[in-house]
C-alpha cells in the first residue's frame, strides 16, 4: 500500500514539478532575455527602465484594438516622471512599444508631451498627455500653427479631432494628487500643411484667460 | 491467475491514465511482486508457486484498480502540468530568439568589472589618467574610466570617458543617459558635449569634454533628470592637470 501511495502521488508531484520548472523558465526569460512578459504591466516595466524613469504607477490604460487587437496604451506617473507607452500580445508575451516619458522635476505649469503610435500602412492614433500643476488650468488645448501665423489664429488640429480636454471630463485624471490629462485623434495627413508647423498646448481657466502656454517639444513617434 | 493477467484486471477501471502513467503502474507493480517473488526464492520457493503467493497476498485486483481509479481522478492535474510543459516550451523558444540580448549582458558585465576600451577624439594627449569614478544616476551607475586633457579641434579640452550600466546585472541601461549629464569646470558655464556614444540595451559609453581654465584641477559632473540632481568631482590629471 505504501508503494501504491508513492505512485499515485506521482500526478500531483509532476505537475507541480513542471510547474516549477516553467516558473524558473518564465522567471529566467523576463529578467535576463526581457521577453515572455506574462502581464502587460510587466511590459510598461521594461519600458520604465529603458526610459530610466523609476517604477511609475498606473493613471489610466486604454485599449487600441485599431492598432493591435490586444494593444494597450498606458499613461503612468511618479512624483518626477508622466509617461505615455504601450504593449501588445504577440508570440513573444507582452511585447513593449517604447513611449515617451516626460519630466516633470522642472517647475511648470503644464507638463506636456505627444505620442504618435503607428501601424505601418494601417492605422495610427496621436496622443497628447502630460500633467497639470496649476490648479488654476481647468481646459487644456492643443493646436497646430503655421509658421506665417504667430498667433494662431488658424488654430490646425481642432478641424481633425478633439484636441481640448475640460477639468472633470474623461480624459483629465487625478492620481495621487495631481491632476493629469490625455487626449487623442486620428493622425492627420499633414501633406497639406506647410513644414514648420508649431504644436502649443494652451491651459485657459474657466473664465476662458490663457493661463499657461508651452510648445509641444517631447515627443515620440513609434512605429510598428 | 498468471501475472500478466493479474495486471491487467488491476489497470483495466484505470482508463482515464494517460499511457505513461499507466506504464508506470504496471512497472510499479511488477517491481512489487519480483520483491516479493525474490524473498521467496531465496527461501527455496518454486517460481512459479512463488508467484501465485505473491500475487494472492497482493489481494483481490479489482479492488486494488478500483482504489487506484479513485486516487487518479485529478484530471485537472494533468491539465495544469501539460499547460506548464508548453509554456516552458514556448519559453524556450522565445529565449533562443533573444539569445543575442545575452550580448548586453556581456557589455553591461565588460562595463562594470573590467575597463571598456573608449577611444579618445583628442589630437594630441598632454596627460591622461584612468580612474574609476562612479555615481548612481537613477536606476543607472555612471562610471568614469579615463580622463584626458589635450587638444581637440584647435583647442585645449579635458576629455572625460565613461559608461553606464543599470544597477541589476542583466538589466537595461537607460537611453541616451548622457544628454541629461554636464561636464563642467568649477568657475565657470564653459562646457562642450560631444563624442560618439557606443550603445547597446546592457551598456552606453561616451566622451564628454570641457574647456578648462588655467589652475583648474576639476570638472564637475552633474546628472539632472526626473527631479533627480547629483554630482561627482572628477580631477584632471596630475601632470599637466593645473593647466
Amino acid at each position: 500500500m505504501k508503494r501504491k501511495e508513492k505512485c499515485l502521488s506521482s500526478r500531483r508531484r509532476r505537475t507541480l514539478r513542471r510547474v516549477l520548472i516553467a516558473a524558473a523558465a518564465v522567471l529566467l526569460v523576463n529578467r535576463i532575455f526581457w521577453v515572455g512578459f506574462l502581464f502587460p504591466i510587466q511590459a510598461i516595466r521594461y519600458n520604465e527602465e529603458h526610459a530610466g524613469t523609476g517604477r511609475t504607477a498606473v493613471v489610466c490604460r486604454k485599449w487600441v484594438p485599431e492598432i493591435f487587437k490586444t494593444g494597450l496604451v498606458y499613461l503612468t506617473e511618479n512624483e518626477n516622471v508622466t509617461m505615455l507607452s504601450g504593449t501588445y500580445l504577440s508570440f513573444c508575451g507582452w511585447t513593449n512599444i517604447y513611449g515617451v516619458p516626460l519630466d516633470c522635476g522642472p517647475e511648470a505649469p503644464i507638463h506636456v508631451g505627444w505620442w504618435s503610435l503607428v501601424r505601418l500602412e494601417e492605422a495610427g492614433r496621436f496622443y497628447v498627455f502630460g500633467r497639470v500643476d496649476d490648479p488654476d488650468i481647468d481646459w487644456m488645448e492643443v493646436y497646430f500653427m503655421r509658421p506665417d501665423d504667430p498667433l494662431g489664429e488658424e488654430r490646425i488640429g481642432r478641424a481633425h479631432g478633439n484636441y481640448g480636454v475640460h477639468r472633470g471630463d474623461g480624459g483629465w485624471m487625478e492620481k495621487d494628487g495631481r491632476s493629469y490629462f490625455l487626449f487623442e485623434a486620428d493622425l492627420v495627413d499633414w501633406s497639406e500643411y506647410p513644414t514648420g508647423l508649431r504644436a502649443v498646448a494652451v491651459g485657459y481657466d474657466e473664465d476662458r484667460n490663457v493661463v499657461a502656454q508651452v510648445d509641444l517639444e517631447e515627443g515620440h513617434v513609434a512605429v510598428r | 491467475m498468471t501475472r500478466r493477467e493479474f495486471l491487467d484486471q488491476v489497470l483495466s477501471p484505470l482508463g482515464r491514465l494517460t499511457a505513461q502513467e499507466r506504464e508506470n503502474v504496471r512497472r510499479e507493480l511488477e517491481e512489487h511482486v519480483e520483491d516479493r517473488m525474490e524473498a521467496l526464492l531465496e527461501m527455496g520457493w518454486d517460481a512459479e508457486l512463488a508467484e501465485e503467493r505473491c500475487l494472492e497476498a497482493m489481494g483481490d485486483p479489482a479492488e486494488i484498480g478500483r482504489e487506484m481509479a479513485r486516487q487518479y481522478r485529478g484530471r485537472g492535474w494533468l491539465w495544469i502540468g501539460r499547460a506548464a510543459v508548453a509554456l516552458t516550451v514556448v519559453v524556450c523558444i522565445q529565449a533562443v530568439l533573444g539569445v543575442e540580448v545575452l550580448f548586453n549582458a556581456w557589455d553591461g558585465l565588460v562595463v562594470r568589472t573590467l575597463r571598456p576600451q573608449i577611444t579618445s577624439m583628442l589630437d594630441e594627449v598632454e596627460a591622461e589618467e584612468l580612474v574609476d569614478l562612479r555615481m548612481g544616476i537613477g536606476n543607472d551607475v555612471l562610471r568614469v574610466v579615463r580622463v584626458s586633457v589635450g587638444e581637440a579641434e584647435g583647442q585645449r579640452v579635458a576629455e572625460i570617458a565613461m559608461c553606464a550600466y543599470d544597477r541589476w546585472p542583466f538589466g537595461i541601461v537607460a537611453h541616451n543617459c548622457e544628454n541629461w549629464i554636464t561636464v563642467e569646470r568649477r568657475e565657470s558655464e564653459a562646457r562642450i558635449h560631444g563624442g560618439p556614444a557606443s550603445r547597446t540595451y546592457g551598456a552606453e559609453c561616451w566622451q564628454m569634454y570641457a574647456l578648462p581654465a588655467p589652475g583648474d584641477r576639476s570638472v564637475v559632473l552633474t546628472y539632472s533628470r526626473y527631479g533627480e540632481t547629483v554630482s561627482l568631482e572628477v580631477p584632471l590629471p596630475e601632470q599637466g592637470g593645473a593647466v
